[in-house]
């Protein structure tokens, strides 16, 4: 069966530096794959480029069988199976949580856009704040809305640049809760973190990065000596060079 | 058009929220023309002469302005990015924002219009099919410009400088046209002669555009 995601050969340089080096990816329908790596790996360049977002400099994206174009990002298509959620949150701070949602609908072509943005304000626990403007939220409910926002035209694959980065302990638990949710086989996660915590939590396979290369993948729970966190961190502390545990 | 036309209608509540954009214009022009027409000896015919190039440097000077902000709010969180990731030709976010700007610009020169014929002597009247026309058309030719050159800079360090020097040159044809039809419009002069200025406008506004679409999608990605 052919890979739902197909990423090959993909590099990009920004001027003289080399953000990504020669990436093959592959994720099966319906797998969460958790990328690992210091700041500087190529993690968001290389989610940025799935998403269509970045163009890359070689190499190509082949989506359910579909080569992405290389000079035009990613099909109009292959972005309304995507839902990307950045270090941004992509939301408007002079609109209301639910005119953030009833916009991107329309600009996704959801079909009753109103009744889902309801649906997904429920979701995310945001139903009573849906009428405040997004300038008063704290950053845990901006996250929250976010994901709401990337989740609105029902992707296929969700692509996750560090969810976790700027939430507090409770906030983090919540959201790890909402994307556990959302691992139901039919969606394709891949999440970029720097939270060791939750890579069992969340994924079916770890990715390691750095410099721009994957350095190592494995199916979770690790084969050799299970999932806890520190043998994540002590496999971490193996492949990336100066990592002490 | 659904996702161009979600973004002029996100763009108009965003403003009709703050007024930001068009308050500011209306504030901004209204020092530059008062400025203006105090600067020479009182009674001297040169403000009244030169009203029409004074209006379309203002014009020009405060559309800059109106991109900047415009653009700002797309910079904010994100958003911009939020736009070209949406399943839609990347066209019609340049439409959206193309709509948007040029709907916020015309609603700050119709409130400036009657200041501008009570500070330089003209009656608002005067002329304002041909004027407006020539304003209409100046005004698309300067938008379609102006918003692929704001997507260009957005991201850049010292956008606030490289806009204008990116953008000015090219308006000059704008300029020149829209203040052309401006003065005859002002002076009751040729129909004619209006007419062929409002078409060389026309013809502008139709390279623009069609460039503009055309190179948005290609200038957008990283």
């Amino acid at each position: 069966m052919e890979a739902f995601l197909k990423a090959e050969g993909l590099v990009k340089r920004y001027g003289h530096i080399n953000a990504l080096r020669g990436i093959d990816l592959q994720v099966d329908r319906g797998d969460s794959v958790v990328l690992l790596g210091p700041n500087g790996a190529g993690k968001s360049t290389l989610l940025g480029v799935l998403a269509g977002r970045v163009r890359p400099t070689e190499g190509q994206v082949i989506l359910q069988g579909e080569t992405q174009g290389k000079t035009l990002g990613k099909s109009a298509l292959a972005r309304s199976l995507t839902g990307y959620l950045g270090h941004s949150s992509l939301l408007y701070q002079g609109l209301t949580a639910r005119e953030n949602l009833l916009f991107y609908g329309k600009l996704y072509g959801v079909e009753d856009s109103a009744e889902r943005s309801d649906e997904m304000l429920n979701f995310m626990g945001l139903w009573e704040r849906r009428d405040d403007k997004v300038g008063g939220f704290s950053r845990g409910m901006e996250q929250r809305l976010s994901i709401a926002r990337s989740l609105l035209h029902d992707p296929q694959l969700i692509l996750l640049d560090e969810p976790f980065s700027g939430l507090d302990y409770q906030s983090s638990r919540a959201f790890a809760h909402a994307l556990r949710q959302l691992r139901d086989g039919r969606r394709t996660l891949i999440i970029a973190t720097h939270d060791m915590a939750a890579v069992e939590d969340l994924g079916d396979r770890v990715t390691i990065m750095n410099r721009g290369r994957i350095l190592h993948q494995e199916k979770i729970p690790l084969e050799t000596s299970g999932s806890t966190p520190g043998n994540i961190i002590d496999l971490y502390a193996k492949i990336i060079p100066g990592v002490k545990k | 058009m659904r996702a161009a036309y979600a973004i002029f209608r996100k763009d108009l509540l965003l403003e009709l929220r703050g007024r930001e954009i068009v308050v500011t214009l209306t504030v901004f022009s209204f020092l530059v023309l008062t400025v203006f027409s105090f600067s020479t000896e009182p009674g001297s015919p040169a403000p009244r002469e030169m009203a029409p190039g004074i209006l379309w440097i203002t014009f020009l000077f405060a559309g800059i302005l109106g991109l900047g902000r415009a653009f700002d709010r797309e910079r904010e969180s994100g958003c911009f990015t939020g736009l070209l990731l949406a399943p839609c030709d990347r066209m019609q976010v340049y439409w959206g924002k193309c709509l948007s700007t040029l709907a916020f610009l015309m609603v700050f020169q119709a409130i400036l219009w009657p200041i501008f014929g009570i500070l330089y002597g003209y009656s608002p009247v005067r002329g304002i099919g041909t004027a407006w026309a020539g304003i209409i058309l100046g005004d698309i030719g300067f938008v379609a410009l102006g918003v692929i050159l704001s997507a260009v800079t957005i991201h850049a360090r010292g956008r606030e400088i490289i806009l204008p020097l990116l953008l000015l040159p090219l308006s000059l044809p704008v300029l020149v046209g829209g203040v052309r039809v401006l003065t005859l419009a002002l002076a009751g002069g040729s129909g004619a002669e209006a007419l062929t200025w409002i078409g060389r406008l026309a013809a502008f506004d139709v390279i623009f555009l069609v460039l503009g679409s055309v190179l948005f999608p290609l200038v957008v990605e990283e």
